[in-house]
């Protein structure tokens, strides 16, 4: 199960509102390399995990994956802090205005809404482990692209923090290909 | 229950770094950072009070997590299990300070039971 901690993975202190920003920011909340996609997807995948290593490392990083939704979220919410309908206007959001008012959604910076079509599971612990590879390294490379856009410390110092977070669930789930598969030669 | 050589995949020498330059990297083992362009993650400043005891707890919380990751697939690794005990330790005091101080982190904090009903107010998480 799990019980909220009334507290972030790390601190997030925004004190310029970005729309610009915030609006490709968002891809990492609900888009296809996003950290709902990778909580949704370990979390899943740990149920039917054989491997009690397998599982464990599955949860664990599914749990961290929920507290980096919360950080991303909590950029947003302080990207587009006191902003007004005319803000929108200008950023030409006002369809996404229309839709959500102030409220956070789970989209992609193309404005695609979450689906389930992200994630996989497909019955094979490699192959799933395959995904989850990929997954850290698709996600990896949008941080990299939203660092290219940052214009502010306060925005870059948490995205270079995730981008790193993505590189160390790699070489994990590597690690744990790397056993299943040097194990399963060894039978 | 199925056993496994552990031992074959522990790593010799590990190191680890410490709490405060781990949270700023996002990174616990020094061999498995890797930067990006040329930006060089910085630890925050001038925090209030408040901020700097949080941070502490997020500091220890992350070494925790990411030795954690690490013990998954490396339970028997001493050396690891040794650091990862040192920092829980460390996060559970700084927890325990933080709640008589400000507010509780959790429902089921001893905090919880010290006022009346404390929960619905500083939602320091989501400011
Ligand atoms: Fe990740």
């Amino acid at each position: 199960m799990f019980e909220y901690e009334k507290r972030l993975a790390y601190p997030i202190k925004i004190s310029k509102p970005d729309l610009e920003m915030a609006k490709v920011i968002i891809s990492q909340y609900g888009g296809p390399q996003g950290e709902l996609a990778a909580a949704l997807r370990y979390l899943n995948q740990a149920h039917t995990a054989k491997d009690p290593r397998m599982k464990a490392l599955l949860v664990d990083i599914a749990t961290e994956e929920f507290s980096h939704i919360e950080m991303i979220a909590e950029m947003l919410t302080q990207l587009t802090k006191g902003l007004t309908i005319d803000d929108y206007r200008k950023a030409n959001m006002l369809p996404y205005y229309t839709e959500h008012g102030f409220d956070l959604y789970y989209e992609s910076s193309t404005n695609l809404p979450f689906r389930a079509e992200y994630i996989s599971a497909v019955g094979d612990e490699l192959a799933n482990l395959s995904e989850d590879m990929a997954a850290e390294q698709k996600a990896r490379a949008v941080y990299e692209h939203l660092i290219d856009q940052a214009k502010t410390d306060e925005v870059r110092m948490p995205l270079l923090f995730l981008r790193q977070r993505e590189v160390v669930h790699f070489n994990r789930f590597k690690e744990m290909f790397d056993i299943l598969e040097k194990e399963k030669k060894q039978k | 229950m199925q056993h496994y050589n552990y031992f074959q995949y522990e790593k010799p020498n590990l190191n680890f770094e410490k709490p405060d330059r781990a949270l700023t990297l996002g990174n616990t083992f020094p061999l498995e950072y890797e930067g990006y362009k040329n930006y060089v993650p910085t630890t925050p400043n001038n925090l209030t009070e408040k901020e700097a005891l949080m941070w502490d707890i997020q500091k220890y919380a992350f070494v925790c997590n990411d030795l954690g990751l690490y013990l998954d697939l490396h339970p028997t690794d001493m050396k690891a299990l040794k650091y990862y005990n040192e920092n829980l330790e460390k996060l559970t005091k700084v927890k325990e300070e933080f709640e008589r101080r400000y507010y509780p982190l959790t429902k089921t904090s001893k905090e919880i039971m010290r006022r009346p009903w404390p929960w619905i107010n500083d939602f320091e998480g989501l400011k």
